[in-house]
């Protein structure tokens, strides 16, 4: 008995020792890439093949600063997002609802329809956003850019908000009601305290792809809207990886503190709640 | 009924949609007017100019006080200097506020292809020497600066004519100001070769030394490197231009013995290139620093800079090949028809201040980039002490002017000359 | 039989629909409908039709390998974020130590844009990256540098790194959605805990798995600016498209076209996809 307890024992500690290294290999994965273009970043003199730079040094940064601007940027990049969510979830809201709650003829169809704009590479329809922005004066607007990017936010709003009215059980609205309580209150202390995960799972999730959006920020942009991604990707087009390390790493930085401060508000696993999938 | 009436309503937006995207893209009116403008002078001499299309008489303009350059050449160096060094100069110059933007070529010219008539917000633009003939393919007009606009733009006098006539092969007919000249040249690591080759016909004949660590860039590759390394290359071995300077046709060529040895060279050099092919010439470069690629032919200045700034490794030179090297991503200042009227003069008077000699002689002493201008005899000596001295490299520096040879390696250059 | 109510109901929920269709036909719909219109002109030219530019791209021998390379990366890539979730997901799951902090690691991949994490998986495994540096040191029979940035299995594994959180992120609430008691009823109808995971929690998990692999499919269909950076000799569908673009003068009926082509592959595929998905789950 005691011979397998203490095999038992040992197959369970190496089940604990095999579930860290599992973990911390992910964490690995995950994390040497940004690791590496810090050192990319600081390096100097860092040719052939060695594990660190010999010499350590400011000056990509000092260069990525002078010729980036870099707070500039990232306020751009800021406002458009915050403008998408805005836009997305206003939208989000109503359809989730008529989609959620009421009967509608051909849902399904609609659903792949609405689901379309994340499913055709942006490139698709960016040409003919650009020429339509152009005729209504658009262009270089940050309400033009996020505009261009409710596109393809909406539908992730849409799809999140709708599984989250559907899981609205119509017996607590009810028992609400019974309790006597009127439409109003009922909406404000009882649909809302429901739905808000799935509101801000929602917003979380446009704000990040607004956030990252490329293609349709490259069509629609000008000089008073660089951002993030578009700035980064004329970067990486002309060599000196080191001033665009020291660049990337700056412009990440704003996004790492947003992802910093929500996840103390909210449990990571709870950014998905209310989305049950296509 | 209900439902009826939602899919009639459906189908008809859609119908209209379909309809008014055929309609789409209106073709651009021509505006015409008169224009009065008062042009400064730096000296404070008032010049009043009236341009005359036809009688259109509009109330007297404001000269801008923001201007955007848009720069749609400049690599990582160049930015650094045209933020840090020009842009400063001329808003001190003017009293004007610049905005410096930097794009990608395709982009920006589909957006000016969709700009309203007068309401177009690039006023200039600094470009690579190919983007002119695009923009004319792509309909979008230029203001003809040489000679039309000599009064304007007195410095453009200086600039060598048959850049501002042609480029790769193309005629410009004056659209562009010639703002640098780029060079290419042998870029070698001395770590690891101790005596490179000094033409392209021993590089090839000497090959094997270096196999594997030979840098080329894909033919398919954004960068004007992609064809000006084979253009180079098959320059050495046959004749692209007849005596007059006109280009072969390319039908011609192929039935020549010359340019079927001369392509079958071509197709063996890319074999021994470091595989596989870099994509764009930072993937190159950092073979560079890898240590994988030893020897390759790039700008001169990229190269220098970089070294200079300690991105580059410190044992980079730059060499020379004597058939022949080809010309680099020469710097165009183009202002497009479709701006605002009141934004030409200063425009104009922008790009007369940087083909001044001063503005000229910064260019070359702080990054090592032949100027647009001939003036040479003007420049510190310090400066040939880096870079030959343009009257020893100038032989040697060829144009690329045959694009048939330069398009059918862009086309077909990935399918034919990637192993 | 119409009543008032119903009547109402019908036009309240037209009126929520609203602001989602006409969002829908304006910024995509219509957009869209310009890049077919041009897609079927002549290059350049603002009448007349043809479809050349399809037939000629689908005529060139390149276009079977590209399409077949735009499914193979994106189908592998697929497949690799599978298997790993659902491991990641079932560590997970058991709340171990450290757990918050990998819920959130998996979620770094999407909060930073593509180009930065592409740019530093192209530096950590390039040929004096870490990774080739590693393995040259303390693996005995490899002396040369693996060249694995261009390569497709290298793009897999770019891509997967960069789509993989899709597939985590739902596989993960599915399986924290499940309810305890079937599991708790399996084990003690004495099932081990082998049986339990192959034959209750996957099958139930699955649909949530295959829902977040539809994402993380689509997002590596549609990937261009990574390839474009770390693709080297292999190029996908959307690169291709761009590669018309950069012509003399820009084709932008032909880059239309393909990237009409490449909405309908993607299109179709998914539509086959989600059929398999709707198949009851016994």
């Amino acid at each position: 008995m005691t011979l397998l307890r203490q095999y038992l024992r040992a197959l369970l500690n190496a089940r604990k020792l095999l579930i860290y290294t599992f973990l911390l290999s992910f964490g690995l994965m995950i994390y040497t890439p940004f690791l590496i273009i810090v050192f990319r970043s600081v390096g100097r003199g860092w040719f052939g093949r060695m594990w660190l730079p010999p010499e350590y040094t400011l000056d990509w940064y000092r260069w990525a600063i002078e010729v980036t601007d870099i707070p500039g940027i990232t306020v751009n990049t800021l406002i458009i997002a915050a403008l998408a969510v805005i836009m997305a979830t206003v939208i989000g809201i109503p359809t989730g609802w008529a989609f959620g709650r009421r009967r509608i003829p051909g849902k399904e169809l609609l659903m792949a329809m609405i689901l379309l704009p994340r499913m055709i590479p942006p490139i698709a329809f960016a040409l003919g956003v650009a020429q339509i922005f152009y005729r209504l004066q658009l262009i270089d607007t940050h309400f033009g850019v996020a505009l261009a990017h409710v596109a393809v936010c909406a539908p992730y709003a849409i799809l999140v908000l709708s599984a989250t009215f559907e899981g609205l059980d119509e017996r607590v609205l009810e028992a609400a009601a019974v309790c006597g309580a009127n439409t109003l209150r009922s909406f404000f202390h009882i649909v809302l305290p429901l739905i808000f995960p799935g509101i801000l799972s929602s917003m979380i999730f446009t704000f990040t792809t607004s956030y990252n959006e490329f293609t349709l920020t490259l069509m629609t942009y000008g000089k008073d809207t660089v951002t993030l991604p578009v700035r980064t990707y004329l970067a990486i087009g002309e060599g000196y990886w080191e001033v665009t390390s020291a660049m990337s790493i700056l412009l990440i930085i704003p996004s790492l503190v947003v992802l910093f401060m929500i996840q103390r508000q909210v449990a990571p696993e709870k950014l998905v709640g209310g989305f049950k999938g296509v | 009924m209900n439902r009826r009436a939602f899919i009639l309503v459906g189908l008809v937006t859609i119908l209209s949609m379909v309809l008014a995207a055929c309609g789409a893209t209106p073709a651009p009116e021509t505006i015409v007017q008169t224009v009065e403008v008062e042009k400064t002078v730096v000296e404070t001499v008032e010049v009043e100019k009236e341009v005359v299309v036809t009688a259109m008489p509009e109330p007297g303009m404001e000269r801008p006080t923001e201007i955007t350059i848009v720069d749609l050449n400049s690599g990582a160096n160049f930015q650094w200097y045209w933020q840090q060094q020009v842009i400063p100069a001329i808003e001190e110059r003017f009293g004007v506020t610049v905005d410096y933007l930097v794009s990608g070529e395709s982009e920006t010219l589909e957006r000016m292809k969709a700009w309203q008539p007068g309401e177009g917000d690039a006023h200039i633009l600094f470009v690579k020497p190919e983007t002119i003939p695009k923009a004319f393919g792509e309909g979008i007009e230029l203001e003809t600066l040489y000679p039309d606009k000599v009064d304007a733009i007195p410095n453009i006098e200086k600039c060598p004519e048959a850049y501002l006539q042609t480029v790769l092969g193309t005629n410009i007919d004056g659209a562009g100001a010639l703002y640098w000249r780029s060079q290419y040249a042998l870029i070698y690591n001395s770590q690891y070769i101790e005596d490179p080759p000094t033409s392209w016909q021993e590089f090839y004949e000497r090959r094997g030394e270096w196999e594997g660590h030979i840098g080329i860039v894909r033919p398919d590759a954004k960068s004007g490197s992609s064809y000006r390394i084979p253009y180079s290359f098959l320059n050495a071995y046959v004749d692209m231009v007849d005596e007059e300077g006109n280009a072969i046709p390319l039908a011609e060529l192929q039935e020549t013995q010359e340019w079927q040895d001369a392509w079958t060279k071509l197709q063996e050099f890319y074999t021994v290139a470091k595989q596989p092919l870099p994509a764009e010439p930072p993937n190159m470069f950092e073979d560079f620093n890898a240590g994988d690629t030893w020897i390759s032919f790039y700008a001169m200045d990229y190269a220098l800079w970089s070294r200079h700034e300690g991105t580059m490794p410190p044992t980079i030179k730059a060499g020379f090949l004597s058939e022949g090297m080809a010309a680099g991503s020469d710097g165009y200042l183009i202002v497009p028809a479709g701006i605002p009227e009141e934004y030409k003069p200063l425009a104009y008077d922008i790009v007369d201040f940087l083909l001044s000699d001063d503005q000229q002689i910064r260019l070359i002493t702080t990054m090592w980039q032949y100027t647009g201008t001939d003036i040479w005899d003007k420049i510190p000596g310090v400066v040939w002490d880096t870079i030959p001295a343009w009257e020893d490299m100038e032989p040697a520096r060829l144009r690329i002017s045959n694009k048939d040879v330069s398009d059918y390696i862009k086309e077909f250059g990935a399918d034919e000359l990637i192993p | 039989m119409k009543s008032g109510s119903t009547r109402r109901t019908a036009l309240v929920t037209l009126v929520m629909l609203l602001p989602g269709l006409a969002g829908f036909f304006g910024l995509f719909f219509y957009p869209m409908m310009v890049t077919v219109v041009r897609s079927l002109r002549p290059e350049g030219v603002q009448v007349g039709w043809t479809s050349e530019h399809y037939i000629s791209f689908l005529m060139e021998p390149r276009a079977r390998e590209v399409i077949l390379l735009t499914f193979v990366l994106s189908v592998g890539a697929t497949l690799l974020s599978i298997l790993f979730s659902v491991v990641l997901c079932l560590v997970l799951r058991r709340k171990p130590q450290g757990n918050r902090f990998y819920r959130l690691t998996m979620l770094i991949p999407r909060v930073v844009p593509g180009l930065i994490g592409a740019l530093g998986l192209l530096l950590l495994f390039g040929s004096r990256g870490w990774v080739n540096l590693f393995l040259i040191e303390f693996v005995p029979f490899i002396d040369e540098p693996l060249s694995l940035n261009y390569t497709v299995p290298g793009l897999i594994i770019f891509y997967f790194w960069l789509y993989f959180p899709f597939t985590a992120v739902t596989t993960l609430s599915t399986l924290e959605a499940l309810d305890p008691a079937i599991e708790e009823a399996a084990d003690v109808s004495g099932a081990n805990r082998w049986q339990i995971l192959r034959h209750v929690v996957l099958p139930l998990i699955m649909p949530g798995i295959l829902a977040g692999s539809v994402l993380t499919f689509m997002a590596a269909f549609g990937a261009f600016s990574i390839p474009l950076i770390a693709g080297g000799n292999y190029r996908p569908l959307s690169v291709e498209i761009y590669r018309q673009i950069n012509f003399t003068p820009a084709r932008w009926s032909a880059a239309s076209a393909r990237a009409m082509i490449m909405a309908v592959l993607q299109v179709a595929f998914l539509s086959i996809y989600m059929r398999i998905l709707r198949r009851p789950v016994v």
